[in-house]
């Protein structure tokens, strides 16, 4: 038997190479050619009344200074709106230069062209740009105000979008109780490790334009720059080869910087580099995360939820290039595992003269699970019911999937949850932290701490459509080629998709070597994002896989002249099953697939025309057969499937300085079937670190100019792993129903519900309420004062 | 994030850097460039040329005496933290070392460095201040020392002058009856103090105290050296006791607000921190 792979805690291929500095991202790529130079606006709202560039023409070193009058044919034009949606009736998108208006600070204005970023930056020195700046629209308060971020969007407001399950009105009117939360999240940004970086080169002799870019989604760079280049597709490839993280950034192409290396290099024949430095990535890359929401929660005394009514209020930013699919996350992931037989949401997303807003990991979850959580632990205080108890009573059962939630998702399609057994993963998450000892751990705290304890659960729809694809190739020399068009961005899909392949085909793990986000080997992809990967990609190779191993099987058969039903392969040898002696390598097989005129090796003798004796009647390959043992497989989902998790978390708050410390974080994850424990493990504690980031570390602090004050990651605090504890993890495995390998996505789910969870334990430790994230020691502090004030 | 053109010099000896250093325009002194490199960088900083001192063997030696410490200026961090002559010497040094950002940046940054560099949230600048130690410095019209309380002018701003370098910074080491001790309070492990407190506490032969000092990082424009003689002089720590220390400092210190903290929790936490490191001397 080949021994299984799928399911066992196999190491990541990916980690030899990258541990050792033998990784290819796109900023190692080439170094002769020129570099891309951005001038940015330090106004977040401003006129441009001239620019000058005269005198940084004469710089040495500089190809080229360009402003927006002079950019050629569709490079005019606004970017393009990614993803339309009927609510969104003012979408605004960004020009590749800026036109007239800036609209926060760090919009592109000037492209500078040279040797290098060096040069290219003495050269922006010498530009000067005359500004008219006006007021600017910073944060929810001053987009609802009377300034504007776009002259023709009155109100700031974007989009307006209501949806409902139930009678809402009807039941809080009835309701024994109703309370009121106002609960507000701030900005933070994934801060990937390397920010956003192309590479291109223009071959004129074999008309390629060939761009190596730090992207989720190659296919989307691919087509973006050859639609509004206005060349073939098939003139243009792309690639990722390593991408050092992406959180979402990397899918909201095109960026500027993609179009304008790509027209660079045709245009002056030389390869053209953009590597983003990391004050540009916190002033244009995207943000995301500020939202301020109003609940009103009416319930029985049992604590069961009659009724849900959220408003809440979206800052998109200044531009809305990804339509509005964070808000959208927001309103239909906030029920999580809860029956909420009437939920109205209602939001506005508005404009303010910030970075532009865009999914980051998680994409808008933490704030529905903030919102839900909040309510349901405010609930149980207001009872004076335990906060695990009242989580129980209002828990979608296990016997009642699919559970159609009565809303449409971010995919267009209805929300039905497959499969999930939250009940469960509570019970283990509560044991796992031992959730009924807290009160004796607590009567044992040391003086100068206060100790708390919280638990929160989330839903994640996972594994979104339309389609990915993969292609599986039996190499002659017995190496099994794989491809899929999404890029990974440091998830370990080389290492989870051989596992896969190798299982569905029979050949060992080691003989997989899987390519990702390559046009050049598989045109036909979406992307990685919104945790799909795994599910979209994996039940495609899958498919590509099980493919191949009929093929294989058709042409041992003749070989062998066996019945194909006897055959199996096994250790990568098709053979009569359970007859090891009676078989073919596959690598044989391969040979035998693809029948040769000329020979240039053993194996290529083995396969010429004259080799095999065959039917003399019949052509080399019969009518409806390819040559080759490949096959291509797709998989497209009828609609996502939802994983879910339970966290809990105890801390102890100092008493003197207001810090947080962590003493345990648990977590209980549902991804279905685990395709690889450790790679999951490694999704979860690098999304709860992320999580613990946006709760107790990270914002972007705007002034109210506009300016981000913390553009450097000594002023933005993102936690180093001496902040982060040992995360705890178990899981659970209810399958999904939805696709053969029974998985869900898992690359997400960490960072969901930290900010509620954490807010949750404070809260218990401090006994004040706790409405806002990210939660500072200083803010704790004055929270403090105030509450001891109010309670004199 | 690219720096404007400068031209590098590496000086072979003190003398040579000095020399340059007075003849060269716009030239800065390069040492660990673990605070310089940052700046030049974000393009706050653009000199014109940079001296090199970090490969100097004259400048690279810690040396202890019957009742000092010194410590060249290309020692880094790490060699002090390493150092067990410097550490059994003045255990404060090493104390305050640990605090100092992060192994990678302490293996190049060296304490003059950050003595040069004047920044009021740096540990060494409040150990010299609270120690009243020296620097002494070079320069073509020759040397010249300069006691710690008059080293900092400001936020970033020492009193050397423009053609002037520390050569070496030395510390008077504690009497057998004198205790000290540090702590701080950062963000994240390694990152600068938002506030922070080194106490110094002299104990007469009846434990009594004799004196009492701290110093504190990131409250002011330079290091703020308070001294607790007229509360402590005669009595115990543990006798005047948390809140009085608590309510003199608040009185004392008038810290400025920034993005990690208010004007009001820093004030807070830098009294917290001024009354945990005198607890810790009892
Ligand atoms: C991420 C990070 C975290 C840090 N955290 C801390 C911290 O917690 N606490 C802390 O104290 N420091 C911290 N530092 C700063 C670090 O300690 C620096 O090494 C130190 O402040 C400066 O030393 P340097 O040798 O690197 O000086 P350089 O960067 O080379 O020089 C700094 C300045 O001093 C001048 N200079 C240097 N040496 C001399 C000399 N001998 N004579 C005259 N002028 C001179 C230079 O011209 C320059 O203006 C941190 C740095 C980083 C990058």
């Amino acid at each position: 038997m080949t021994t299984q792979s799928f399911g066992k805690a196999i190491r990541r291929t990916e980690d030899d190479r990258l541990i050792r500095g033998h990784g290819s991202f796109t900023d190692d790529a080439g170094s002769a050619g020129l570099s891309l130079t951005m001038i940015r606006s330090p106004y977040a709202n401003a006129r441009i009344l001239s620019i000058d560039v005269s005198e940084a023409w004469d710089v040495e070193g500089v190809q080229a200074v360009l402003t927006y009058n002079d950019l050629p044919g569709r490079l005019v034009e606004p970017l393009p709106l990614l993803i339309p949606h009927p609510s969104l009736v003012a979408p605004r998108t960004q020009y590749i230069l800026a036109k007239e208006h800036v609209r926060y600070v760090g919009e592109a204005v000037v492209a500078i062209f040279a040797t290098d970023r060096y040069v290219g930056e003495d050269a922006a020195e010498r530009v000067i740009v005359e500004y008219e700046p006006r007021e600017a629209v910073v944060g929810i308060d001053a987009a609802l105000g009377p300034n504007l971020v776009h002259d023709d969007v009155p109100g700031n407001v974007a989009a307006d979008h209501v949806e409902h399950v139930g009678n809402v009105d009807q039941a809080l009117v009835g309701a024994p109780h109703v309370l009121e939360l106002d609960l507000d999240m701030e900005r933070s940004m994934g801060s990937s490790l390397e920010g956003r970086a192309s590479h291109a080169t223009w071959d004129r002799h074999s008309r390629k334009l060939r761009i190596q870019n730090a992207t989720q989604t190659p296919t989307s760079v691919r087509f973006a720059v050859a639609n509004i280049l206005e060349i073939p597709d098939e003139q243009v490839e792309v690639f990722a080869i390593d991408v050092g993280g992406g959180f979402g950034t990397k899918v909201i192409h095109p960026w500027p910087e993609d179009i304008l290396t790509a027209w660079g290099a045709i245009e002056y024949e030389r390869p053209v580099k953009f590597t983003e430095d990391r004050v540009e990535h916190f002033i244009s890359s995207s943000h995301e995360r500020a939202q301020r929401h109003q609940i009103k929660v009416g319930f029985d005394d049992e604590g069961r939820i009659l009724g849900l009514d959220v408003d809440f209020v979206h800052d998109n930013g200044a531009y809305t290039p990804y339509g509005m699919i964070a808000p959208l996350i927001t309103a239909t992931q906030l029920p999580g595992p809860y029956k909420l037989p009437n939920y109205r949401v209602r939001f506005r997303s508005v404009y303010t003269n910030t970075v532009q807003v865009t999914p980051y990991r998680g994409a808008a979850r933490p704030h529905a699970v903030f919102s839900m959580e909040r309510t349901i632990d405010r609930i149980a205080a207001f009872l004076d019911i335990d906060r695990a108890e009242l989580r129980r009573r209002n828990f979608i059962q296990p016997d009642e999937f699919p559970y159609d939630l009565g809303m449409i998702f971010q995919d267009g399609r209805p929300a039905i949850y497959d499969s999930g057994n939250y009940p469960e993963l509570l019970e283990k998450v509560l044991a796992m932290i031992d959730w009924d000892g807290f009160p004796e751990r607590r009567s044992q705290t040391p003086s100068g701490r206060r100790r708390g304890i919280g638990v929160a659960c989330y839903v994640e729809g996972t594994g979104l459509g339309p389609y990915e694809g993969g292609h599986v190739r039996v190499e002659t020399g017995g190496k099994v080629q794989v491809s899929t068009g999404l890029a990974s961005s440091g998830q370990g899909h080389h290492t989870v998709f051989a596992q896969i392949v190798a299982d569905e085909l029979g050949v060992p793990f080691e003989d997989v070597e899987v390519v990702t986000g390559d046009t050049r080997r598989f045109q036909y992809a979406v992307g990685t994002f919104a945790s799909r990967a795994a599910v979209m990609s994996g039940n495609a190779v899958a498919e590509a896989a099980r493919l191949v191993k009929e093929k294989a099987i058709q042409i041992a058969a003749e070989a062998l002249e066996a019945n194909p039903d006897d055959l199996e392969i096994v250790d990568a040898q098709v053979q009569v099953k359970g007859t090891p002696a009676r078989g073919i390598p596959l690598a044989q097989v391969a040979v035998l697939a693809n029948p040769l005129r000329y020979s240039f090796s053993e194996a290529a003798r083995a396969a010429t025309q004259f080799a095999g004796a065959g039917d003399l009647d019949e052509p080399p390959i019969k009518p409806g057969e390819d040559p080759g043992l490949e096959a291509a497989g797709w998989y497209s989902p009828v609609r996502a499937t939802f994983a879910s998790g339970a966290h809990a978390v105890e801390v102890e708050v100092d008493t003197a300085t207001s810090e947080v410390e962590i003493l345990r974080y648990c977590v209980v994850h549902d991804c279905g079937r685990l395709i690889n424990p450790l790679i999951v493990e490694g999704q979860i504690h690098g999304g709860v670190a992320q999580g613990i980031a946006g709760a107790l570390y990270e914002k972007m602090a705007y002034d109210e100019d506009g300016n981000l004050q913390n553009a450097s990651f000594m002023d933005f605090l993102m936690p180093y792993c001496t902040e982060i504890p040992e995360v705890e993890i178990d899981h659970l495995e209810t399958p999904s129903p939805l696709n053969p390998l029974g998985i869900k996505g898992a690359g997400e789910a960490g960072v969901i519900p930290v900010s509620a969870v954490i807010a949750a334990a404070v809260e218990d430790a401090e006994g004040f309420q706790i409405n806002h994230m990210p939660l500072f020691p200083s803010e704790l502090h004055e929270m403090r004062l105030m509450n001891a004030e109010v309670s004199e | 994030m690219k720096p404007s053109p400068f031209s590098y010099h590496p000086a072979a000896s003190v003398d040579e850097a000095a020399q340059l250093l007075y003849e060269l325009e716009d030239a800065k002194i390069l040492a660990g460039g673990q605070s310089l490199i940052p700046l030049m960088n974000f393009r706050l900083a653009s000199p014109m040329h940079l001296i090199d001192i970090s490969g100097l063997a004259e400048l690279s030696e810690i040396k202890v005496s019957e009742t000092e410490v010194e410590i060249g200026a290309s020692v880094t961090h790490s060699q002090v933290l390493q150092s067990e002559q410097a550490g059994s010497a003045l255990p404060l040094l090493v104390e305050a070392e640990k605090l100092i950002a992060h192994e990678v940046i302490r293996n190049r940054g060296t304490l003059c460095g950050s003595l040069a560099h004047a920044d009021p949230a740096g540990e060494m600048t409040a150990v010299i201040s609270v120690l009243n130690g020296r620097v002494d410095t070079a320069s073509v019209s020759g040397g010249r020392t300069i006691e710690a309380t008059d080293l900092f002018e400001g936020p970033l701003q020492s009193s050397l002058r423009e053609d002037e370098l520390i050569v070496s910074a030395t510390f008077p080491k504690l009497g057998p009856r004198t205790v000290s001790s540090f702590r701080e309070v950062a963000r994240r492990h390694g990152d600068y103090a938002v506030a922070g407190a080194v106490s110094v506490v002299e104990y007469d032969n009846n434990d009594q105290v004799q004196s009492a000092r701290a110093a504190f990082l990131s409250v002011g424009p330079v290091p703020t050296v308070v001294s607790f003689d007229d509360l402590l002089r005669g009595t115990r720590i543990e006798d005047v006791g948390h809140s009085e220390i608590y309510n003199f400092l608040s009185s004392q210190l008038e810290p400025h607000g920034d993005l990690q903290a208010s004007a009001d929790y820093r004030r807070h936490l830098a009294a917290e921190m001024g009354w945990a490191s005198l607890e810790a001397c009892i």
